[in-house]
């Protein structure tokens, strides 16, 4: 069942996405990913916006921070305003340890917030874990 | 100079105790004078007095020779019935008598017809020694015949008054006179009691005749009416009734008997006296009257007290003038003090004036009126007076951002009372704005309205200039230091992102030609991977240095030795091979600032140790002040050289090849420390082994 669920990331480092993509490989993930640069394409594909094809659920969104033009903590803020989107399953993946920004990453209904310190290893352990969730989890239904 | 006070004041006491004196003297004397007058009227009257008692006297021995002269034949009954009227009162006659004369021949006759009329063994006596005898021989005799009162003068009966010479001398010359004699001073034959009296004889003549001629009146003549006068006793009674009293002595001129007296000699005599002459029937007498007392003796208590009124009167004066004379005198001296004292005041305000580099103002609020000392001038850079100084000509100087902060510290200070002190610009004659510092005090009425102000003002542009200039840069450079941390704060977090991106590359690449590197080339990427991790970890420590101590500080109380254990199992010390240990103490401080420093100093202690096992102590005192924590290593120390070097960023002692380290460690410990108002220091010892990293924390 959750075989079927999507992946967004929403990343804007194109070596991260590479790393993203080659741990999937690496983890034999056969999921569908969706790369999104910013928050406003991420929104675009959840909405179905700009001609884009809507992102249906089951899904899980892999979230940075820092990003341009929105970044992760405002992305936030706007899906979990929106009727629609608010029971999404985000997981946060950044490089930033700031308390702060992991506080105010909570506040917002995470589901986990995970450093990207040493890049090769945190991916592999990162999807990993995601993998064990979706598995046992059940994740929130179509509508 | 002091003397002088007392020279009005004693000059007025001693006028008046001379006044004193001489007024006690004329107030004495003049009493004196009115005493010697009332006592002259007086004495006068009190003569006239005496001689009117005489005088009533004779009259009754007139009457009592009209009864006898005017009866053919008078029996005693008669004599006494009249004689007794005739007394009355009188107590100072001794007796009224009928002296009849007899002669010779009829004296047989006459003593028997006595006897048969009842006065029993009657004869015709004198006396001698004392002693009552028969007369002898005598042509004629003039014996006591009638006396009345009988009582008290029965020796007296018979007795023949001619058989005394003085009596006789009074008989014939009252006979020959047909007039009142009055005797010399006798001594009574019935009296006991020795009392001078004396006697007045009034002849009768027969057939009631008044015969002129003398042979006449001897041939004529019956007998005498007689009179006996108690003189202490006539002058009791006339003095019964009189005002005064005298001293008083009566003696009788012809033969100097004193008659009366009641001056004894130990008895002064009053100063006042009168000597009198008193004429009665025949005799002449002297009569000397004085005060009973001396006025002139002892103190007169009038003048007395008169002098002593004066005396006090000046004494008062005096005293009073002395006070007077003696305030005015305090009054003066203080005022020449105050002047004295006011005088170097002003001096010394304009000295301090001139010196200095302050301007004086003075504004009389109520009047608008404005003084400016020169040196005010001088500092805005005019002429003396070159300008008016007035309330207008001040504010078109203010900078006009200054002009609020002027109304409102001038309103504090007239309404609040608050001290007047503000800084403002004024523009100076050149046009430029300088800074002024005024001070000023206002007065107020007792209605509470301020009157006047006066006030300093000086030029404080330099520093006030210099002052801005510090805030200025001050702010600049916590704008930098911020503007730093907030770049090494992004500068660290956006360069991880890239370097994180190198690593991945560095690994993919290593994951794809693995099976056709060498060994050289495998070593390079090693190398690489080596270089990227360190790189990560300066940019760690870079990142956790421009976070310490951003936090907000939640202060609690802290076991540090239970802390230290908890350290120790993280860097898993024991494992390592190191033993810490911590006295057991407490500290109200941020726990994860302690946590923080500890961890770093301990985390140290054990990386930069020589050897494979040591033994870490912390240890903890404290002052009033502050806690000091210590914590002690045996490692290798630290030359006192690099003390400075070692706490700033990016600092090891020794290459990171053989170290991994991002130099950051202590520098973030200093910055935490001295965030906290801490200091921090290194001790080492030359004996021992090892140093010691001390900080301090200050109690809250």
């Amino acid at each position: 069942m959750n075989a079927e669920a999507h992946i967004l990331l929403v990343e804007d480092d194109e070596v991260d996405i590479m790393g993203m993509k080659r741990a999937l490989k690496a983890l034999k993930i056969a999921n569908t990913l969706h790369i999104a640069n910013d928050g406003i394409q991420a929104l675009e594909l959840l909405r179905g916006q700009s001609d884009k094809q809507k992102i249906e659920f089951p899904f899980i969104i892999l979230l940075d921070l820092n990003m341009p033009r929105m970044g992760g903590l405002e992305f936030l803020e706007e899906i979990r305003n929106d009727s629609e989107l608010n029971n999404s399953i985000v997981f946060v993946m950044t490089t930033s340890s700031d308390e702060q920004d992991i506080c105010a990453a909570y506040k917002k209904n995470i589901a986990g917030y995970i450093v990207k310190s040493n890049a090769q290893e945190s991916f592999s352990k990162a999807l990993g874990l995601i993998e064990h969730y979706w598995r046992v989890i059940e994740l929130p239904p179509k509508s | 100079m002091r003397f002088r006070l007392f020279y009005t004041p004693l000059f007025i006491l001693i006028t008046g105790a001379v006044l004193a004196v001489f007024l006690y003297d004329y107030v004495k004397e003049s009493q004196a004078l009115q005493a010697e007058n009332r006592f002259n009227k007086q004495a006068a009257s009190y003569v006239k007095t005496i001689e009117a008692g005489l005088g009533n006297s004779r009259e009754l021995l007139v009457s009592l020779k009209s009864f006898i002269a005017n009866s053919d034949a008078i029996t005693r009954d008669q004599f006494d019935q009249y004689a007794k009227d005739l007394l009355k009162e009188r107590k100072y006659i001794q007796a009224l008598e009928w002296i009849p004369k007899v002669g010779h021949g009829m004296r047989k006759e006459f003593e028997n017809y006595a006897s048969e009329q009842g006065l029993k063994d009657y004869f015709i006596k004198y006396k001698r020694d004392g002693k009552m005898l028969q007369s002898p021989f005598q042509p004629e005799y003039f014996p006591v015949y009638y006396v009345y009162p009988l009582a008290g003068n029965e020796t007296a009966i018979g007795y023949n008054l001619s058989s005394n010479s003085a009596r006789l001398k009074a008989l014939v010359l009252a006979r020959d006179t047909n007039s009142t004699v009055m005797s010399q001073g006798i001594k009574l034959v019935q009296e006991k009691k020795q009392q001078s009296a004396v006697l007045m004889f009034l002849p009768v003549y027969r057939s009631n005749a008044t015969p002129e001629a003398v042979s006449e009146r001897r041939r004529h003549l019956q007998g005498f009416a007689l009179l006996v006068l108690r003189i202490p006793d006539l002058i009791e009674d006339v003095s019964k009734d009189f005002p005064a009293r005298f001293n008083l002595q009566i003696t009788d001129m012809s033969d100097g008997q004193i008659l009366y007296s009641n001056v004894s000699d130990t008895v002064q005599k009053g100063i006042n006296n009168l000597q009198s002459q008193l004429g009665f029937s025949h005799r002449h007498w002297k009569i000397n009257l004085s005060d009973l007392h001396d006025s002139s003796e002892g103190l007169n208590w009038i003048a007395l007290l008169a002098a002593i009124g004066t005396l006090c009167i000046a004494s008062l004066a005096s005293l009073y003038l002395y006070s007077l004379s003696n305030t005015n005198h305090k009054i003066k001296i203080e005022v020449e003090k105050q002047t004295k004292a006011l005088k170097i005041s002003e001096q010394r305000f304009s000295l301090a004036v001139q010196g200095s580099s302050v301007g004086i103002w003075d504004w009389q609020i109520v009047e608008e009126n404005e003084y400016w000392s020169p040196q005010y001038f001088k500092l805005i850079g005019y002429e003396n007076n070159e300008i008016t100084p007035n309330k207008n000509t001040f504010l078109d100087m203010v900078y006009p951002e200054h002009k609020e902060r002027l109304a409102r510290a001038f309103k504090q200070h007239i309404i609040e009372r608050k001290p007047y002190q503000v800084e403002f610009m004024l523009q100076v004659k050149s046009g430029e704005y300088q800074w002024f510092f005024a001070t000023g005090q206002a007065s107020w009425n007792s209605k509470g309205e301020a009157q006047r102000m006066v006030g300093s003002i000086q030029k404080i542009d330099e520093r006030k200039k210099a002052e801005i200039a510090i805030i200025k840069y001050a702010e600049e450079l916590q704008r930098s230091n911020k503007d730093l941390e907030q770049f090494a704060y992004v500068a660290s977090h956006d360069l991880k992102a890239p370097l994180r991106g190198i690593s991945n590359l560095a690994t993919w690449i290593e994951e794809s030609v693995e099976e056709h590197l060498d060994d050289e080339n495998r070593s390079y990427m090693n190398l690489l991977q080596g270089r990227i991790s360190r790189l990560e970890s300066l940019l760690d420590g870079l990142l956790q240095y421009s976070r310490a101590g951003t936090e907000k500080l939640q202060i609690e109380m802290v076991d540090v030795g239970a802390l230290v254990i908890d350290i120790s199992d993280l860097l898993g010390a024991s494992e390592k091979g190191f033993k810490v240990e911590s006295m057991p103490f407490n500290v109200k401080t941020d726990k994860t600032v302690i946590n923080q420093v500890l961890h770093n100093l301990i985390n140290n202690s054990i990386k930069h140790h020589h050897l494979a096992e040591g033994s870490i102590n912390i240890t903890h005192r404290e002052t009033d002040k502050e806690h000091l924590i210590s914590v002690c290593d045996d490692g290798p120390g630290i030359d006192p050289k690099m003390y400075d070097k070692v706490f700033q960023m990016f600092q090891t002692l020794r290459p990171r090849d053989e170290v991994e380290g991002s130099g950051m460690g202590l520098a973030i410990v200093k910055k935490l420390i001295e965030r906290n108002k801490g200091r921090i220091w290194i001790e080492s010892h030359e004996e021992v082994p090892g140093c010691s990293i001390c900080f301090s924390m200050p109690k809250a």
